[in-house]
């Protein structure tokens, strides 16, 4: 197969190439979403391990075990 | 070493993003190797000419569809019987993948259809239970969005991807049961009606959307472990390694 006919596909050019241009837009569309997804995920998780010792630390200083001591 | 273990998030975790690259460039491989074979090595149909082509990402996309929704009815039924984390976390990395897959099948369906049959759409029994099958993906994602509690929308989930498996077995016995536009199944368990080398190239493509498949719900899996599991030591723990370039959990 040449590379004009390979574009042209005997007048079926159309249907093959939006085929798998679909199929190529489905696919990168997925993988920006997966990145986006990790991202915002991994940004949720770190501000909470950020925050975990001062939060723990507040709950100690406000429980009433640690403020009778 | 038994499997069990990897019911726990922070077991499965490393483990997921190994295999998520892995897989990943064995879909990109086979991808190559499939595209090639079917562009350049495949003949022309002698019926329907360059258009058959579509079939080495029709067929593949409309299994995986299929094969992808009764993985997620079982991760469903295994996290409704076992209370398993993972397994609903599971079901709901494989949805969007089903679902794109299903999409894609639809869509290269109808440019399929309208050389060959001379129309994009009919409601036809295979075309409109595969149209159902991308509703079902879409209703389990939303239904997943809707309710807060994540272990309620797990559940209900979890019941509406059992429920709805009942149409993979419809969709693929469509073309049997009723008379249908659609041809019947070209490629059945020790048989096949195609040229060796149009199977062979469909066969890579559809080894290759299995791979991708894998790939991408282990990396979408790792991200749902990370939002639900956020603030328990393990993730903090693999936080830590993260930013100091070490193992992480």
């Amino acid at each position: 197969m040449n590379t004009a006919s390979l574009f042209d596909f005997n007048g079926h050019g159309f249907f093959v190439w939006s085929s798998y241009g679909m199929l190529l837009l489905a696919v990168l569309a997925e993988l920006f979403f997966l990145r986006r997804q990790r991202r915002r995920a991994l940004s949720q998780a770190r501000q909470l391990t950020h925050e975990a010792p001062a939060r723990r630390a507040r709950v100690q200083e406000t429980s009433p075990d640690t403020a009778s001591s | 070493m038994s499997l069990f273990q990897f019911a726990s998030p922070a077991r499965l975790f490393p483990l997921a993003g190994k295999l998520s690259v892995l897989f990943g460039w064995i879909a990109a491989l086979l991808c190559i190797a499939g595209l090639y074979v079917g562009f350049f090595v495949a003949p022309t149909d002698f019926q329907q000419g360059e258009s058959y082509r579509i079939i080495f990402i029709h067929v593949p996309a409309a299994w995986m569809a299929m094969v992808i929704y009764l993985a997620m009815a079982g991760w469903s039924a295994a996290a409704l019987i076992w209370n398993t984390r993972v397994s609903a976390q599971m079901a709901e990395a494989l949805a969007p993948t089903g679902a794109m897959f299903a999409f894609v099948a639809l869509w290269t369906g109808a440019f399929w259809g309208r050389p060959t049959w001379g129309t994009y759409w009919v409601w036809d029994a295979r075309l409109t239970s595969t149209l159902i099958l991308l509703f079902l993906y879409l209703g389990f994602l939303a239904l997943k969005s809707a309710i807060d509690d994540p272990r309620k929308a797990d559940r209900a989930a979890s019941l509406l991807a059992i429920v709805g498996a009942i149409n993979v077995p419809i969709i693929y016995f469509s073309v049997r049961w009723w008379n249908t536009l659609h041809q019947g199944s070209s490629v059945t368990p020790g048989s096949s009606k195609m040229a060796t080398t149009m199977l062979s190239a469909m066969l890579i493509m559809t080894l290759a959307s299995w791979a991708y498949a894998i790939a991408v719900s282990l990396h979408r899996v790792r991200s749902l472990m990370l939002e639900r599991e956020a603030g328990s030591d393990w993730v903090n723990h693999h936080l830590r390694h993260a930013a100091t370039g070490g193992p992480s959990a």
